[in-house]
């Protein structure tokens, strides 16, 4: 069992080194603020499912969600998240200039989320996270961790896939490419960060980057 | 009104320890090019050292804060030869990293020696006095003297002697510099052990003006120290001194109408504001895009 809880740990940070690589490996832009969405999809989850807090404990939203419709949320929150602080970092800002902004973003929501506690109850935190595997499943507790190393495995094939097929793409050559010195890169993928209009498949617009 | 001004004279005092830590920071950035994530961790050296040696030296606060530059100075010669030397010429990211590994090691280590309570030293903070406007503690008057007789040290080493020199011509062009006979590894040695100094006894200052300090100490004035540095623009030790005293009536006066937990948010808007609007610093001319 207790290997089973180091597996499923490293197949957790195999997930998020997969994430990272695609901002700093692909893009060559280092995000300190990383960490933050990681914190910020954990928080989000556990206050989309365990319903109304109990006073003095407070915190945003209390939803009883189902899990699955909550971890689709959850990650919607921190595409969001990322999309502001993309917003503001990647404004013609490069290397040493962008890790700092990240690692200011991050700090500053740190101080936020401990010291605003309707946000996520400050320095106490939210607690009380529904098991999906022991309520629905009516796993043993045992079963329910081999079972949870079990899907951690599957979301990481699956994110390696997903990653593999995407560097393959002309997207993911488009965004590599912004890795190199932007005389060198640019006038190729044509702005990338802006709009994907002179990548040969139409219709992909989405700004990654 | 009155409770504004002496959140300015508590503005002016943050401002000081600031300019110091954003200068070594700045100085840093000058000769080798790195923004060294383990800089905080100089101050939190510092203050370590003072706190450990307060007690052979009978409370004088002036052994205290030598002791500071001096551990200040020796951490910041070995971190120059143990990484930044050892990662020279490669990514700037990759050496990001090495330095904010730097600094986790640094924090990990302080607690297990000093453990991760807050410690606090036994200095008197003598009393009030009213200088002007303002409302300043002893200890706060020493600060802010202190920082403004070491900017003029710093000041006549850089403009009038031949390391001054050789550290302003290392810092414009490190292998023209080397052609022209300075010898830049041992002047870029020198810097980092002057960053160093500096930061150990701002770390001090920093320490003794909070009343209590932990292991983060360092880590958590990072930011504000970034920021300052970005504002007088990266690797400028001049204009860092405007940047400082910006940054810390910024967030001085932001913490005091709402809640001084949230400093750190405030140096992160005016970070985002310079990035945006002025990134080569507040006292240029021309606004050109920054380069990587």
């Amino acid at each position: 069992m207790y290997w089973v809880s180091v597996f499923t740990e490293a197949g957790i940070f195999a997930i998020l080194a997969l994430g990272l690589d695609m901002v700093w490996g692909w893009c060559g832009d280092f995000d300190l603020a990383f960490y933050g969405y990681l914190a910020l999809g954990s928080y989000m989850t556990m206050v989309l499912t365990i319903g109304r807090p109990t006073p003095p404990v407070e915190y945003i939203i209390g939803g009883r969600l189902p899990y699955p419709l909550a971890l689709v949320l959850a990650d919607v929150a921190v595409v969001a998240l990322a999309a502001v602080i993309g917003a503001i970092a990647l404004r013609n800002l490069r290397e040493i200039y962008f890790a700092v902004t990240t690692l200011g973003a991050v700090s500053a929501l740190y101080v936020w989320v401990e010291n605003y506690t309707p946000l996520f109850d400050g320095y106490n935190g939210v607690y009380g996270l529904i098991n999906p595997g022991q309520t629905l499943l009516r796993l043993t507790y045992d079963g329910y961790r081999v079972g949870f190393l079990g899907a951690v495995l599957v979301v990481l094939l699956l994110a390696y896939l997903l990653a593999q097929r995407l560097s393959r793409s002309p997207f993911g050559r488009m965004v590599r490419s912004v890795r190199e010195p932007r005389s060198r890169g640019w006038p190729a993928a044509c702005s990338p960060c802006s709009s994907a209009r002179s990548t040969r498949r139409p219709g992909r617009r989405r700004n990654f980057c | 009104m009155s409770t504004f001004l002496i959140t300015v004279g508590v503005g002016l005092v943050t401002a000081a320890i600031l300019a110091l830590s954003a200068i070594a920071f700045t100085l840093e950035y000058a000769v080798s090019r790195v923004a060294n994530f383990a800089h905080g961790e100089l101050l939190t050296i510092g203050a370590y050292a003072a706190y450990t040696g307060q007690n052979y030296f009978h409370q004088n606060v002036a052994a205290a804060a030598l002791i500071a530059a001096a551990a200040g100075m020796l951490a910041g010669l070995a971190l120059n030869t143990s990484v930044i030397e050892q990662f020279r010429g490669r990514s700037p990211a990759t050496v990001l990293i090495a330095t904010l590994g730097v600094s986790l090691i640094v924090q990990n280590v302080l607690t297990m020696i000093y453990g991760a309570a807050d410690v606090s030293y036994s200095f008197a903070q003598g009393g009030l006095h009213h200088v002007g406007p303002f409302l300043w503690t002893t200890s706060d008057i020493e600060v802010i003297l202190s920082a403004v007789g070491v900017c003029g040290l710093i000041y006549l080493l850089l403009q009038h002697t031949r390391l001054g020199k050789a550290i302003r011509a290392v810092s414009q062009d490190r292998a023209l510099a080397q052609v022209s006979g300075i010898p830049a590894r041992r002047v870029v040695m020198q810097t980092w052990g002057l960053a160093g100094a500096v930061s150990g006894f701002a770390g001090f200052m920093l320490a003794d003006t909070l009343g209590t300090f932990g292991p983060t100490l360092g880590f958590g004035f990072l930011l504000l120290t970034i920021t300052a540095a970005v504002a007088g623009g990266l690797g400028r030790p001049y204009p860092t001194l405007g940047g400082a005293l910006l940054v810390g009536l910024v967030i001085q006066i932001g913490g005091a109408y709402t809640s001084s937990a949230y400093q750190n948010v405030y140096a992160f808007l005016l970070l985002v504001a310079l990035m945006l609007l002025r990134p080569n610093g507040l006292f240029v001319h021309s606004a050109r895009a920054v380069r990587a």
